[in-house]
């Protein structure tokens, strides 16, 4: 992926991280009666300055802090990259992939409710350049023969021919989203691959199957608990990848349990020490925890340009949920300690 | 070099001129008011004239409400003349109408950009946008990012206009059916607008509308409240308004000359007849010494009756200075900077100050042979002009050490019984014959520090003996008991009882204490001037290690001796001001000064 001589970009993005957001910055956040005043917060208190700079905080739009918040993230991936081998090279090419699934799959969401607009005011422009597909040209897909137009020439279009040419009240958006979550990995472990002897592989790969791992627990919790999905087809949903749990156990979990017998063999593997440590259910919750604990350490501990960088990306993610939801808190209301206990801090 | 004598002069006027005759009085130039609580005589129904606070409330108001509307005001030169009833009906109007203009700005919050932008909305009219009955307007900012985006949407229900544009930002305008409203504000909603509501009124057009008469009218208010500042100068005596005050008796004529128009009489006194106002004084020196009169305003004034000491500052200031920074070149930047200062601002005193002190330090530094350090460059000058074998002077020589430290004390003598000189004319000048026979100030205190002065001369330098027993008896001894005998002798001369206040016993206890301490200060006093000599040999080895350091630094020399010479004269030149100054104030000013006067301030001023 990075370029080994560029060890520097483990550095800048550890510098970059020591800037982020501390338990006091969060506290006083959590504390504000309203989102100017948030906004305000971020722009005269933390290093949000830069992008927040000249808004105007006392008329901010929750939806257009998020925007310029993301839109940083994205500029200071940027500049990280400087340091690496800039845009031709696997991190960007990871990233660009990732933002392309997004949305295509915001796309379907925009076809199948004809509503468009929350798609265009997320709209990354800013990344337009960078896209296999023309994005103006996918907001304004009103239908799946619209989309296939604009995938047309991409990977994404062989990918989902099988799912979009049927009536449109049939596709089915979950396994849209798992072919295409499918395709992103299968991104990384093939950009992965063009170097399998570096240092970096093995422990590249087991953050991405840990990640897989997790998704695969998230979807048979969910659908389990809110959809009483039928255990074949959660099977479908199911990444390829093994971490900690095979597939004998995998298979079990799928056909053998309720949603209290899975929790509660889930409890007996790798994961059942965090469940037991945090005292709570919340597998979604947890499986978050789980990840921002292993990037955590990958960035205080490793050297590692490729993986400090993803590390790097997946906290600061974690630190905009964290904004995004104290916005959300604050907007309805919440009180402080039920907004305190959603953060990942 | 004088106190500037002066006239009191009544200006008094009927009714309905006393406005007038004020006005003119405040614009003379030649008057310094006199307030009249301090002459009026109240048990003969004298009053002061009352002001009316009706123009500085009305002005204020007026100012408040222009300031929260945004409205600058700009009194005009020439302004029509209001009743009282005039202005009560205009203050309504312009309550109202400046009140909806302050609600309709707090309702809009705006910054500069945003009002960049409703500049350009005012084009098309706000009254006509809010009166629309098929149409709706929206006017806001815009992210530019999603400026981007609105093309995404259906564009064809709305009309939209850019006004103005930021880094961040874009301010548009649009326009669109009512029937389209929802959708379009939908459109806009989602991509982060900020609407800006647009003013119910034009602001801006209204605040011109109404701009010359609120000019006028506070020019006027302006005009009356000025006026009525001056109140406290008149006071009506017997129906009639009295202005009153000094002037300089050469410029009588010329203040009298302006109120040929109008309808007064003048009263005109010797101000030795108005015992119970004390007159002001008024320095007049010549171009050279005026500048020195920043050291007299610091001190204060001299009383209208005492001394202008200005030029006798003057003097002493120069030489003091002159021999204790001298250096010839140093002198001539401290002249051109003091001059350069002076015509770039002739009001700043201190800039004279520096160019005259600047000239001193140029003789000296001439005399002493020193330039910018440099201690052979007048050796050949000297040696033609005073015949002299090297140079007149070797202020670094062992041997010119003692002879510069005796001259200090020398100076200073001479300098000391000048100033008991000028003491003793002031006591003449007020009559004040105890003091002038008796204080250590007075004629005993100059015969005895004359004395010495005169005995240690003959001593060290003409070799003659002045202190024999009798001479000693009658210069010493006598002037000591005269001393110690002081207040007696004052209340004999004045006619008052000779026994002191407390009786005897208090008296010589305190008496011969002060005795010693008269003897103690005239030897520190002497002893004080030893710096005038310390400061010449302080100057020196600073530029001699300056020229040292040029030496050391080989090609660099010329800039170390430009920042040597730029730090001797901004670090010494500052001490040497300031101990100049100690020497006029402790041990000059103390024998003879004990200012108190009054300024001399015009009446305008005031206004």
């Amino acid at each position: 992926m990075l370029n080994k001589s560029s060890y520097a970009i483990s550095s800048k993005a550890k510098a970059m991280y020591g800037k982020r957001l501390k338990l006091e910055d969060y506290q006083a956040l959590i504390a504000k009666k309203s989102i100017p005043e948030i906004a305000s917060y971020l722009k005269k208190e933390t290093y949000y300055q830069e992008v927040l700079d000249g808004i105007n905080e006392g008329s901010i739009h929750r939806g257009k802090l998020e925007y310029l918040i993301r839109q940083d993230l994205f500029e200071r991936f940027n500049r990280l990259l400087k340091y690496g081998l800039g845009d031709q090279h696997g991190t960007y090419r990871w990233f660009i992939v990732l933002t392309e699934v997004e949305q295509i799959l915001e796309s379907i969401r925009v076809i199948q409710s004809q509503d468009n607009f929350d798609m265009i005011s997320r709209l990354p422009l800013f990344l337009e350049k960078s896209m296999s597909f023309d994005l103006k040209e996918l907001i304004n897909a009103r239908s799946f023969q619209d989309l296939h137009k604009v995938i047309e020439h991409t990977p994404y279009n062989k990918l989902l021919s099988r799912y979009l040419f049927v009536e449109q009240e049939n596709v089915d958006y979950v396994q849209c989203e798992h072919i295409l979550k499918e395709y992103y990995y299968q991104t990384i472990f093939d950009i992965l691959k063009e170097n399998p002897d570096s240092a970096s592989f093995k422990a590249m790969r087991d953050i991405f199957h840990l990640q897989m791992e997790l998704e695969n627990i998230n979807k048979i919790y969910r659908l389990k608990k809110y959809f009483k999905t039928a255990p074949s087809q959660i099977n479908k949903y199911m990444n390829k990848a093994r971490y900690h749990i095979n597939d004998k156990l995998l298979h079990k979990f799928i056909y053998d349990c309720n949603l209290e017998e899975f929790i509660e063999a889930l409890k007996h593997t790798y994961y059942g020490k965090f469940i037991k440590k945090s005292g709570v259910d919340d597998i979604e919750w947890l499986s978050k925890q789980i990840l921002y604990h292993n990037h955590r350490q990958n960035l205080l501990y490793s050297n590692d340009p490729d993986l400090v960088l993803i590390a790097y990306l997946a906290l600061i993610e974690v630190e905009i949920q964290n904004i995004i939801d104290i916005i959300e808190g604050v907007r309805y209301k919440v009180p402080q300690d039920k907004i305190f206990k959603l953060l990942l801090i | 070099m004088s106190i500037v004598k002066m006239k009191y002069i009544q200006t008094i006027a009927d009714k309905n001129h006393y406005k007038e005759m004020l006005i003119t009085g405040a614009n003379s130039n030649y008057l310094h008011g006199e307030l009249a609580s301090n002459w009026i005589d109240v048990e003969n129904g004298d009053t002061v004239l009352v002001e009316d606070t009706l123009y500085n409330d009305t002005l204020n108001q007026i100012h408040n409400l222009c300031h929260m509307a945004g409205y600058q005001i700009k009194p005009k030169e020439q302004f029509k003349k209001y009743t009282v009833e005039e202005i009560q009906a205009f203050l309504v109007d312009f309550e109202r109408i400046f009140k909806t203009v302050c609600e309709v700005n707090d309702a809009v919050s705006l910054n500069a950009d945003d009002g960049v932008a409703l500049e350009k909305l005012r084009e098309i009219g706000f009254e006509a946008m809010n009166q629309c009955r098929y149409v709706t307007f929206g006017f806001g900012r815009m992210p530019n990012e999603s400026m981007k985006k609105l093309d995404l949407h259906d564009q064809s229900k709305y009309e939209m206009v850019e006004l103005h544009k930021s880094n961040i930002y874009t301010w548009v305008a649009y326009v669109t059916s009512n029937t389209f409203v929802k959708e379009v504000k939908r459109i806009f909603d989602s991509l982060y607008f900020e609407e800006i509501k647009i003013p119910i009124i034009d602001t801006h057009r209204i605040l011109v509308e109404y701009a010359d008469a609120v000019d006028d009218m506070v020019a006027f208010l302006k005009y009356r409240y000025d006026l009525m500042k001056l109140y406290k100068y008149v006071g009506v005596v017997d129906g009639n308004y009295v202005l009153a005050g000094f002037v300089s008796e050469q410029d009588v004529r010329a203040y009298k000359a302006l109120f040929q128009h109008i309808d007064v009489v003048f009263q005109e006194k010797d101000v030795n007849e108005v015992s119970n106002l004390k007159p002001p004084t008024k320095l007049k020196n010549n171009w050279f010494t005026r500048p020195f009169e920043i050291f007299i305003n610091m001190y204060g004034l001299p009383g209208y009756w005492d001394m202008d000491p200005t030029t006798f500052v003057c003097l002493t200031y120069c030489l003091l200075f002159g021999i204790m920074f001298g250096d010839f070149g140093q002198g001539f930047v401290l002249f051109l900077l003091g001059t350069l200062l002076e015509l770039k601002n002739p009001k700043m005193l201190l800039a004279g100050v520096i160019s005259r002190v600047g000239i001193a330090s140029m003789i000296f530094g001439f005399l002493f042979g020193s330039f910018f350090g440099n201690e052979e460059l007048f050796n050949p000058i000297h040696q033609a002009l005073f015949g002299v074998k090297d140079k007149l002077f070797h202020v670094m020589d062992g041997s010119s050490t003692m002879i510069l430290l005796s001259s200090a004390i020398l100076i200073g003598a001479v300098l000391i019984l000048i100033s008991m000189l000028i003491n003793m004319y002031l006591h003449i000048k007020h009559k004040a014959y105890g003091e002038l026979l008796f204080s250590p100030n007075g004629i005993t205190g100059f015969i005895l520090y004359g004395y010495i002065f005169y005995g240690l001369l003959g001593m060290f330098m003409f070799q003659y003996q002045a202190f024999t027993k009798l001479n000693l008896i009658l210069f010493l001894g006598i002037p000591a008991l005269i001393f110690l005998m002081k207040e007696p002798l004052v209340h004999l001369v004045e006619g008052k009882a000779i026994r002191p206040k407390h009786g005897w016993g208090a008296y010589f206890t305190e008496a011969i204490f002060e005795v010693f301490e008269i003897f103690l200060s005239y030897i520190t006093n002497s002893m004080s001037y030893l710096r005038v000599g310390g400061f010449v040999l302080s100057h020196a080895g600073m530029m001699l290690v300056v020229m040292t350091l040029v030496e050391m630094t080989g090609k660099s020399g010329l800039l170390v001796m430009i920042i040597g010479n730029i730090f001797v004269i901004g670090l010494e030149g500052l001490i040497v001001g300031i101990q100049t100054l100690r020497l006029q104030y402790y041990e000059m000013f103390s024998r003879y000064y004990s200012g108190g006067g009054k300024e001399f301030k015009l009446i305008s001023k005031d206004i």
